[in-house]
């Protein structure tokens, strides 16, 4: 399986749409066996969508990433783990074992799905 | 004269009364300070921001390839008004201008810096309303019928297809496609609106294809026809249906051939248009019954996208509902949060045969009412109002059952979408004539107010 993961240096990156770099990782029975980083000049937010639906990634891990956006991943066949931060070695270590939670770096989200502050 | 001890929740209070949002980092992008605007802006408690790094807070289009806090930290200077992009709680895109500047001590010690920053939503929602430059962003929906159009989108906004887009009349045909032209790459020029509807018949050419001076009497000098107009964009005829035959002919040359000659000219221009087409109506059937041209129904229909009415995707109505209320908000000048379950209950029940557009005006006339925090069932139209409740109708005391209640309910639901045909709601309902005249007795149910 492809598991894409846009990058800040070592950390995932703050914003899935704006981010510079997308590493993608072919993970066989539980390894993880090539790693390809895409650097992404385009500023056309689509672009993104389609690079990793061409690129036959099955899951999207990133920082935030815009209500909509999750949207078109997801209608595009995306499996999408997001609102995660810290480390990718340990993003995909979490997700290999199953334990990556989604919304775990998202701030002002209580768990019934409301806003601490609507704006 | 203020004292030192009293210095800290008078500043606290300053920082609180100001509209704009306000915070501190120290040396390392920790979060130390967080004022009320930055919450209302961000949608995060300032309990949760401080101590965070900013880019985990603010999640800024400029945290990889040019933070501002970084460069005043890294060369002192203050920056001021750089546009940027956060995202708030709720995952919206928020368009901010910001200032920077660093935090010293009396001693001149480094701290850290601060960053103030206005929301310009507002801005940019009124320049989308005048511009009608409307993206993916403003589609709201995340039922089944929505995820397919998504599913098709990233292909369809990049291809020059032609495309035609059926739904019924209020379903946001429009907008789909002012997204489709605003997400192509003929974004940057002009997508240009045909109304099949309105434009007669013996005016289709001179208005598609314009004129040349002398083409007939009042001709007094070349017009361009919206063809030119939209040249390198996009043109998109609205109500395709309603074109009577002889315009049809003309239209299908110009998709075939990609070629036109203005009324009077000589020279035949090449058109650089991407067309899209829109129809209230099954085009298919149109053609089947020999009103619609079959050869110019295959050249529109090449890429297809349905929008269904709003009673088929009852699901989308709170988000339609919220972004309605924010759009308001933001045009009326006003700070409503949103309906009351009442309302939202009377809405997820309503079949909207004006679908979303009726919607929007329902919200647009509560807004007019509204003078609260939450639209309550007083603030919407007389039709709307607790006669088509259940639980204030006559026939029905609180005391009675809920089965009772759904009953009636059910009775009201079937009742609208037949219009009040008896027999047809009796149907629906699987029941006899007889029985459901008996229980519309019982539950004061009149069959003419449907």
């Amino acid at each position: 399986m492809k598991v894409a993961i846009p990058r800040f240096a070592e950390d995932v990156a703050p914003c899935f749409e704006h981010s510079a770099t997308i590493a993608i990782f072919t993970i066989k029975g539980g390894r993880l066996v090539d790693q390809v980083d895409f650097t992404v000049q385009s500023r056309e937010e689509l672009d993104r969508v389609r690079l990793l639906r061409d690129q036959g990634v099955d899951t999207l891990i990133c920082g935030g990433v815009q209500d909509v956006f999750e949207d078109l991943l997801r209608a595009a066949g995306i499996n999408v783990v997001s609102w995660v931060s810290g480390n990718i070695a340990d993003l995909l270590e979490r997700f290999i074992n199953g334990e990556l939670v989604p919304g775990t770096g998202r701030l002002g989200k209580k768990t019934n799905g409301a806003s601490s502050f609507d704006t | 004269m203020i004292r030192a001890e009293e210095e800290k929740p008078f500043m606290e209070m300053i920082l609180n009364s100001i509209a704009d949002g306000v915070f501190a980092v120290d040396k390392d992008w920790k979060i130390t300070s967080f004022n009320r605007a930055a919450e209302r802006i961000t949608g995060i408690p300032a309990s949760e921001a401080i101590g965070k790094r900013c880019s985990d807070v603010f999640h800024a289009d400029i945290c990889e390839w040019g933070c501002a806090l970084r460069q005043t930290l890294e060369t002192g200077r203050e920056l001021i008004d750089l546009p940027a992009r956060i995202l708030s709680s709720r995952g919206r895109s928020i368009p901010i201008t910001l200032s920077t500047a660093v935090l010293r001590d009396s001693n001149g010690t480094l701290l850290g810096a601060v960053e103030t920053f206005r929301d310009l939503s507002a801005l940019e929602q009124l320049r989308k309303e005048i511009t009608h430059q409307y993206t993916f962003e403003d589609i709201i929906g995340k039922s089944k019928a929505f995820r397919n159009i998504f599913a098709l989108l990233p292909d369809v906004a990049k291809s020059d297809s032609t495309v035609l887009i059926e739904g019924p009349s209020g379903s946001g045909k429009e907008l789909l496609a002012r997204a489709v032209h605003n997400l192509s790459p003929r974004r940057k020029r002009p997508c240009v609106v045909v109304n099949c509807g309105t434009l007669p018949a013996n005016l289709f050419e001179s208005e598609l294809f314009g004129y040349v001076q002398g083409a007939f009497t009042d001709a007094k000098g070349d017009k361009p026809g919206r063809m030119a107009l939209a040249e390198g964009g996009t043109i998109f005829f609205d109500e395709v249906s309603e074109l009577p035959p002889p315009t049809q002919v003309k239209l299908l040359r110009v998709l075939q051939e990609c070629e036109y000659e203005p009324l009077g000219g000589v020279n035949t221009l090449k058109a650089n248009v991407r067309v899209a087409a829109a129809t209230n109506q099954k085009l298919a059937e149109l053609v089947s019954q020999g009103k619609f041209r079959d050869d110019l129904y295959f050249r529109l229909a090449v890429v297809r996208l349905s929008l269904p009415p709003l009673k088929h995707r009852r699901e989308d109505i709170p988000y339609l509902v919220e972004h309605f209320i924010q759009r308001f908000n933001i045009k009326r000048s006003k700070n409503i949060a949103g309906v009351t379950p009442a309302v939202m209950e009377i809405f997820m029940r309503h079949d909207f045969p004006g679908n979303v557009r009726e919607l929007e005006n329902l919200i647009e006339y509560a807004f007019v009412l509204c003078h609260n925090r939450l639209i309550d069932v007083r603030h919407l139209p007389e039709d709307f109002k607790p006669t088509a409740r259940p639980m204030e109708s006559p026939g029905i005391t609180p005391s009675e059952s809920k089965l009772k209640l759904a009953e009636a309910d059910a009775i009201r639901v079937a009742l609208s979408r037949t219009g009040g045909h008896i027999g047809e709601t009796a149907k629906e309902l699987g029941i006899s004539r007889t029985t459901l005249w008996r229980k519309m007795k019982k539950y004061s149910i009149s069959s003419q107010n449907y």
